[in-house]
């Protein structure tokens, strides 16, 4: 099966509730008995346009590299594609497996070490037990945690905790792989050999999609970049020629693109149409 | 539409990853004590031992009649009872889970009822144990006791949809339905029994969870639960799934941005 993963104009905007009275279903009755007119329930919750229309058609053999400002969409753009986020508007499409590193740990229990939960996930999936003890022996010798494999995920520090998350998203069968900032958490040590899987991954044809500030990460790992701001793509193609904009912008964000269509890959279809005012 | 639809149905067909999850959630509760959810059992079989000591002590009912009556009905109840609490607190509670992994959200409801029947299995040891204890056996009627689970089991899931929706949105729902649940503990027939109240039995009839334990209570008594009984649990399961499937389809899309 060939692997993509598409968005045509995707959208996320979600509220905030910031009052307690914004998540009391007993303001929320009040608002319904007075026809209405006492609407404190909705008063003040603020909605968030996190990804305004996005498209995107990416297919095997993509490797994407996201940057943007800390609050420009990345993490939102990254679960939208996860398909944890369903869009507001607009539309998803995926095909094949996906895998996410998109926490340190979160979907894992804390309660458990390293070795139960990478058994425990095995079994969520449905894997074999001959898969899952290789998995769990393929997953034992690349996070190089010695004894602390067998021990709760709770006393583990962030590096250690992301060498699970980061193992495990990258040996569970999946075609497709997303990957948030958190891996920064690792040590030198651990981003080279977090580097040579994700170049064996790619060899094996599968899509990535990366966010990161780390130009040497984006240079290393992909073959196209988009930077994003606002949810909106500001700029996309080569990952040198993209940061150099990038780092060059300061604070000065140019104007979205129009009708950025990121095809990949195939260079030749990302569309640069200079959105004006 | 069709993904809130699609959610239900690859989560229903994904028994294995519910099952491995609701029986991980029952053996984390073993992993931390050594009698784990029997830890429930024990303060249920003191609860319901109490209470039947009280109720012939101070009621002068028979202390056999009154032991078995209590552990068969407040097994059941605590089955319904736990489930209506906890259901407004299912995708806060797994939002760690679901904000990580690409599988249907209604895989966590499925998962919290199947731990609440395996609970219940827990419970049903107080029940057996007063059978001993009484020395008698209601016949093999109280094998009609398994289609009437299946039934109650159902609604479970059936109003687990949408109070967890509920309560994804509205961050109270959890405290006023535990209000509630409280107050219906006392009004229906568990502690006294539907004919001890004369001409007010309306109060139970109207009362659907009465209807809805009856199913399972009445045969580990020794008697079939009434058509009546039948009819009005079909209702509740039908008109909690109709409710719950309009609330899944058109909120599904916003339940994890409120996580």
């Amino acid at each position: 099966m060939t692997s993509s993963l598409i968005l045509d104009r995707a959208a996320v905007s979600y509220p905030v509730f910031t009052a307690s009275r914004h998540q009391s279903v007993l303001t929320a009755a009040a608002g319904l008995l007075s026809f209405g007119k006492v609407r404190r329930d909705v008063e003040g919750i603020k909605v968030v346009d996190a990804i305004r229309g996005i498209s995107l058609n990416l297919s095997e053999g993509a490797r994407v590299g996201l940057i943007g400002r800390n609050g420009s969409g990345k993490s939102t753009l990254l679960r939208l594609l996860a398909g944890i986020h369903l869009p507001t508007r607009g539309k998803r499409t995926v095909k094949g497996r996906i895998s996410t590193v998109l926490s340190h740990i979160a979907g894992l229990d804390a309660e458990k070490s390293g070795r139960e939960n990478v058994a425990f996930i095995c079994r969520i999936f449905g894997l074999s037990s001959a898969q899952s003890s290789n998995i769990i022996n393929e997953i034992e010798t690349f996070v190089e945690l010695g004894e602390f494999f067998d021990m709760p995920l709770r006393t583990y520090s962030a590096g250690m905790q992301v060498r699970i998350s980061f193992a495990l998203a990258t040996t569970m069968p999946g075609e497709i792989l997303l990957i948030d900032e958190v891996l920064a958490a690792g040590d030198a040590h651990f981003m080279t050999r977090a580097a040579e899987r994700l170049q064996k991954r790619a060899a094996e044809a599968r899509i990535m999609v990366l966010a990161t500030h780390s130009p040497t990460q984006l240079f290393e790992f992909c073959d196209l970049a988009i930077w994003l701001d606002s949810g909106e793509i500001v700029a996309c193609g080569k990952p040198e020629e993209v940061w150099a904009q990038y780092a060059a912008a300061g604070e000065e964000i140019p104007p979205p693109l129009k009708r950025a269509v990121v095809t990949w890959p195939s260079p030749s279809a990302v569309r640069q149409e200079r959105k004006v005012g | 539409m069709n993904e809130a639809l699609n959610d239900i149905r690859e989560g229903a067909l994904n028994w294995r990853a519910w099952g491995v999850l609701a029986t991980d959630d029952l053996q984390a509760r073993y992993r931390r004590t050594v009698l784990g959810p029997f830890w429930v059992t024990i303060a249920h079989a003191f609860f319901v031992a109490g209470y039947a000591y009280w109720s012939s002590a101070v009621l002068k009912q028979p202390l056999a009649e009154a032991f078995l009556y209590v552990a068969a009905g407040l097994t059941v109840w605590a089955f319904i009872a736990s489930s209506l609490c906890e259901a407004p607190g299912i995708f806060p509670r797994t939002a760690g889970f679901i904000t990580s992994y690409d599988l249907p959200i209604s895989l966590q409801i499925f998962r919290v009822v199947l731990g609440q029947v395996l609970t219940l299995g827990h419970n049903f040891v107080v029940y057996l144990a007063a059978l001993a204890f009484v020395g008698t056996w209601p016949g093999m009627v109280a094998f009609m006791a398994i289609p009437g689970l299946i039934v109650v089991s159902l609604a479970c899931v059936s109003w687990s949809f949408f109070l967890s929706i509920l309560g994804a949105r509205y961050r109270d729902v959890g405290p006023l339905l535990n209000s509630v649940v409280g107050m219906l503990m006392i009004m229906t027939p568990v502690f006294w029994r539907k004919a001890d109240i004369g001409s007010a039995t309306w109060l139970a009839e109207a009362n659907p969870i009465y209807h809805l334990i009856e199913l399972i209570r009445a045969p580990l008594l020794g008697n079939m639960p009434t058509a009546v009984n039948w009819a009005a649990s079909l209702t509740v399961v039908a008109v909690c799934t109709v409710i719950s499937l309009v609330a899944f389809v058109r909120q599904r899309r916003n339940i994890t941005y409120w996580l």
